[in-house]
């Protein structure tokens, strides 16, 4: 249905500019003119479970390409965006990457949101020789290395190191885990294990999880409650279900605080958590707390310049995930820039040369040898919630 | 001791949640012989329509009662849109016109409200009650609270009320029903009301402690569909007390066992308990057509 829609919305909108173009130019121009427009495709999970991911990368990337079209496109020709919805399904993904490159012939494809669908999309990627910029940030999308597949966050590893290195300054060594058996949690948990066995200064002590769904963790944190041990409560998980466990662990009074994932930075936390969130620490990405970044930081003006653009259109905070979808695109016009021209190949190597390029979240840097774009240091801050608002902290 | 007894209370809370949507099924069941399956979905559309109104700047208690009649409506919309219309199917095809019709309910609210989750404040505070090392939420007790008054409420008015009454005969058997004067199709048209908004009721309450978005209603309709199994189909006490057990097992799970396991080990108890007792735990009250 969706689908049918979109593609609907493609052809009225199609009608009208050749309709447009057809009155001024007549109809044989229009079809070369169609075809000089710069075809980037965009596959998001905007249904499903990972929607909150793909709702903000979807709404941001139409919000940029308007944006660059007024500004006379790149390469001085329009950018014609071709977005499908993957809807959490990874097959799905597949098939829509597979048409992407063959029916709507684009230059370069970004998606998808999640880790799963990413991975499907990168054979295809691989086979028809398409560059693919993802928004979706496992390690495994990166190591080993896939030659067309270029990935726009940071990868779990470093996001959580954020997170622990936290824990070892404050002394906190001993924590529990409490995750979600939702895929995304199970992935993060494995990730918290391997790291902490790995460093050794933050010991799990505890790990407990929830189904997706459930409405109470009290008995869990309560079970982390009388383990004298625990220092820490890590929630591994997104969407609504770390709000309750918030509101559980602060009505159960625990003393040891509460950490959440990166995938919890969103204004809606503190909000749906209300005052169970006081005290809650989460690394964020630089989007969320442009306002107390360093004016010397590389991606400030942008992002206040690209926040001011996003309330203008959509009435509301941009947070994290919309930085992501931003960085994206900056990252495949940035390229197509340098590229000249729309070729993958050509496209592939302008993007192993992108070199310093601040974005909204950090700034990137690619190579033939890494194309998870990182940096040494983590581009994610450290925050605890204070009076409802994501606080940097030391 | 201190955490069994913690254990209990979060079980028992949890397990309210269960029973009151439970109930909703329970009450399309007996009036309809249908499975609702957009009952969770009406009990979403309920909370959502309650925090679009306090949203608007409305008080809470306007908001809660909007949104419980909000279900209703959307109760009596199911059944005029859908149901209706199908006319004499069976309660196969009408069971699957509600997994159809909670479809276009959660479409509904994504294009309205966007996939986003809200809350609504709880009815009187968030300060979490401590009794004997024990925490209780405040919300939780209006759960129970609520749970206990629609038993009591339901029970009355099938047994005692002259329409409550008609409405049992409408389902036992449409035909003779008719004879005796009764209009079939407007006690059905009723059920599915009341079916929403009882949904709607347990939506709003629900909404202050798990939250409320366009998904919330599969998984609580499915536990809520599961309790009312437990305590066989067309008991309201028994889909209490299925929802309870559920409950309070999936907590002990989770206290004493793996929290890996608990969903395994509460559905695990329902075959156990529907192998021995096939008609649930009390059972249908005998009326089953052949």
């Amino acid at each position: 249905m969706k689908r049918q829609n979109q593609e609907r919305t493609k052809s009225i909108v199609g009608n009208i500019l050749k309709a447009a173009f057809g009155l001024s130019i007549g109809v044989m121009t229009t079809v070369s003119i169609a075809a000089d427009a710069v075809k980037i495709g965009v596959v998001t999970t905007s249904t499903g479970p990972g929607s909150y991911l793909g709702e903000a990368e979807e709404k941001t990337i139409k919000l940029m390409v308007d944006t660059l079209n007024k500004q006379g496109g790149v390469l001085g020709r329009k950018i014609e965006l071709v977005h499908y919805d993957d809807g959490t399904n990874a097959d799905r993904a597949r098939t829509l990457m597979q048409r992407l490159v063959t029916e709507d012939e684009v230059s370069l494809v970004i998606g998808s949101s999640t880790t799963p669908n990413t991975l499907s999309m990168a054979d295809v990627a691989t086979r028809s020789k398409v560059p693919l910029i993802s928004m979706a940030g496992a390690k495994v999308l990166t190591e080993p290395l896939r030659p067309w597949l270029f990935v726009i966050p940071e990868n779990d590893v470093m996001a959580l190191g954020v997170m622990f290195d936290h824990l070892a300054k404050h002394k906190l060594n001993n924590v529990a885990l409490l995750s979600s058996t939702s895929g995304f949690g199970r992935a993060a948990r494995e990730v918290a294990l391997e790291l902490s066995a790995k460093r050794g200064d933050v010991k799990v002590v505890a790990d407990e999880t929830y189904a997706a769904g459930d409405t109470d963790m009290s008995a869990q944190l309560t079970r982390i409650r009388s383990n004298g041990q625990v220092q820490a409560v890590i929630n591994l998980d997104f969407g609504n279900q770390p709000a309750i466990v918030t509101r559980n662990h602060a009505a159960l009074g625990i003393k040891a605080p509460l950490y959440l994932s990166h995938s919890t930075a969103a204004p809606k936390y503190p909000e749906l958590a209300g005052p169970a969130s006081e005290g809650a620490r989460l690394a964020v990405p630089s989007l969320m707390v442009v306002d107390q970044l360093p004016d010397s930081a590389p991606e400030k003006a942008k992002a206040l310049e690209f926040r001011t653009l996003y309330q203008e259109r959509y009435k509301e905070l941009p947070h994290g995930f919309h930085g992501y979808g931003y960085d994206g695109l900056l990252v495949a016009v940035d390229a197509i820039k340098r590229a000249g021209s729309t070729d993958g190949q050509a496209l592939k190597d302008a993007l192993e040369k992108t070199k310093g390029l601040p974005g909204v979240t950090g700034e990137y840097n690619y190579s033939a040898t890494n194309h998870g774009g990182y940096v040494p240091k983590s581009k994610l801050h450290m925050t605890e919630i204070r009076n409802g608002k994501f606080v940097m902290i030391d | 001791m201190t955490e069994l007894l913690q254990y209990v209370i979060t079980g028992v809370t949890v397990g309210s949640i269960y029973g009151l949507i439970a109930l909703g099924f329970v009450l399309v069941y007996n009036s309809s012989h249908v499975i609702n399956f957009a009952q969770g979905d009406l009990q979403m559309v309920g909370g959502m329509i309650a925090v679009a109104v306090l949203t608007a700047g409305l008080p809470l208690p306007v908001a809660v009662v909007v949104g419980t009649l909000g279900g209703a409506v959307a109760g009596f919309l199911l059944y005029k849109a859908a149901i209706e219309p199908a006319g004499d199917a069976g309660p196969l095809p009408l069971v699957v016109i509600t997994l159809g019709a909670a479809l276009v309910l959660r479409g509904v609210v994504e294009l309205i409200w966007g996939r986003g989750y809200y809350s609504l404040p709880a009815f009187s505070g968030d300060e979490a009650i401590q009794f004997l090392g024990v925490t209780i939420v405040p919300q939780s007790l209006w759960v129970l609270g609520l749970t206990a008054a629609v038993v009591v409420v339901l029970t009355y008015f099938f047994n005692s009320t002259k329409t409550g009454k008609a409405i049992l005969a409408t389902s036992i058997d449409p035909d003779a029903a008719t004879l005796m004067g009764i209009n079939t199709r407007r006690m059905k048209l009723l059920c599915f009301g009341l079916g929403g908004f009882l949904g709607a009721v347990a939506g709003v309450a629900i909404a202050p402690i798990a939250f409320t978005y366009s998904m919330v209603g599969l998984m609580l309709g499915l536990k809520g569909f599961v309790a009312a199994v437990l305590g066989g189909l067309g008991n309201f006490k028994g889909a209490v007390i299925g929802g309870l057990i559920l409950g309070v097992t999936e907590t002990m799970m989770s206290g004493y066992g793996a929290s890996d396991y608990k969903d395994a080990i509460a559905f695990l108890l329902i075959l156990v308990i529907l192998i021995f007792m096939p008609r649930g735990l009390l059972g249908a009250s005998g009326v089953e057509r052949v």
